[in-house]
């Protein structure tokens, strides 16, 4: 059953975010705060190359598409939006749907076909 | 009598939270357990643990030129954590091919809570941790000792395979 209040699928926040605790306290505080936005209670962090700390509910789940499909390697997987103090608040982004090769509208790889669908000038 | 029964309260609440309040100390380890994911297997508890250690082994290259001395760039170019597991169960991952893929978790125990729920042990999940047996080591009149050593990837190449949780 989904978690009502879920709010988002990842965070990113500064390393030293929330700024007024250390140490474990600050994984315990991070657990309180973006535990019910992740739908979990326990949130996994993992420090980012750049600063930055990425967590979320399954310390499987990567900032960036694997080399599982090399068409999306290194595709973010996150759309991110800024809540204002620092921290982004990450939503999966769907995976497209592939486009069908030579359908209507698109382009055919051919240059001849292409040059031959281009509007010519007026002479 | 009612304040008896508040105060009693009161106190039960006080001890209750002194109880788990972290004490940002740690002592002993907790559940290691590595499940590997490629091939798929069942998860292994390691026991008999005596330590784990764990190392980002970031690595940097450095640059110099001219007249330098020291180098005048050194910049972080590649992380490969590695983690080794000393056990007193040399046995233990006996079934587990050398080079197997999965997810290796450790806890580290608060020095007072233990692993108690928001008491401040953490848990260290490692990602596509590869294993390789280390050394096995035996002694004079002591426990024989096996080191289990995991190197960790990144399938983006990107995210830390090491995550950290409060228990």
């Amino acid at each position: 059953m989904a978690d009502e209040t879920k709010k988002c699928d990842a965070i990113l926040c500064p390393r030293d975010y929330p700024t007024n605790v250390k140490g474990v306290r600050k994984s315990i505080k991070r657990n309180e705060e973006f535990g019910p936005l992740l739908g979990v209670p326990r949130v996994h962090s993992s420090q980012q190359p750049g600063g930055m700390d990425f967590l979320r509910a399954d310390p499987s789940h990567t900032e960036f598409h694997g080399d599982d499909d090399i068409h999306t390697k290194g595709d973010p997987r996150y759309a991110w939006k800024d809540r204002g103090d620092g921290v982004q608040l990450g939503t999966l982004i769907p995976d497209e749907a592939e486009p069908e090769p030579f359908g209507p509208g698109q382009p055919t790889g051919h240059p001849e076909t292409e040059a031959d669908a281009e509007p010519k000038p007026h002479a | 009598m009612w304040w008896i029964w508040a105060a009693l309260a009161a106190l039960l609440r006080f001890v209750f939270t002194l109880q788990l309040t972290p004490t940002n100390r740690f002592i002993n380890n907790g559940l290691v357990t590595f499940t590997p994911t490629i091939p798929t297997g069942t998860m292994v508890t390691i026991k008999g643990v005596q330590s784990v250690s764990m190392n980002p082994q970031v690595k940097t290259i450095q640059g110099a030129g001219d007249a330098d001395f020291y180098p005048s760039l050194s910049v972080a170019v590649e992380g490969e954590p590695t983690i080794t597991v000393n056990t007193i169960n040399d046995a233990v991952l006996n079934a587990v091919a050398p080079g197997t893929v999965g997810t290796l978790a450790w806890t580290q125990n608060d020095a007072r809570n233990g692993a108690t729920t928001a008491g401040g042990a953490l848990i260290y999940t490692i990602t596509n941790a590869v294993y390789t047996p280390g050394d096995t080591v035996q002694g004079h009149r002591v426990f024989g000792t096996f080191a289990a050593t995991f190197t960790a990837y990144a399938t983006d190449g990107i995210t830390n395979p090491v995550a950290v949780a409060a228990a």
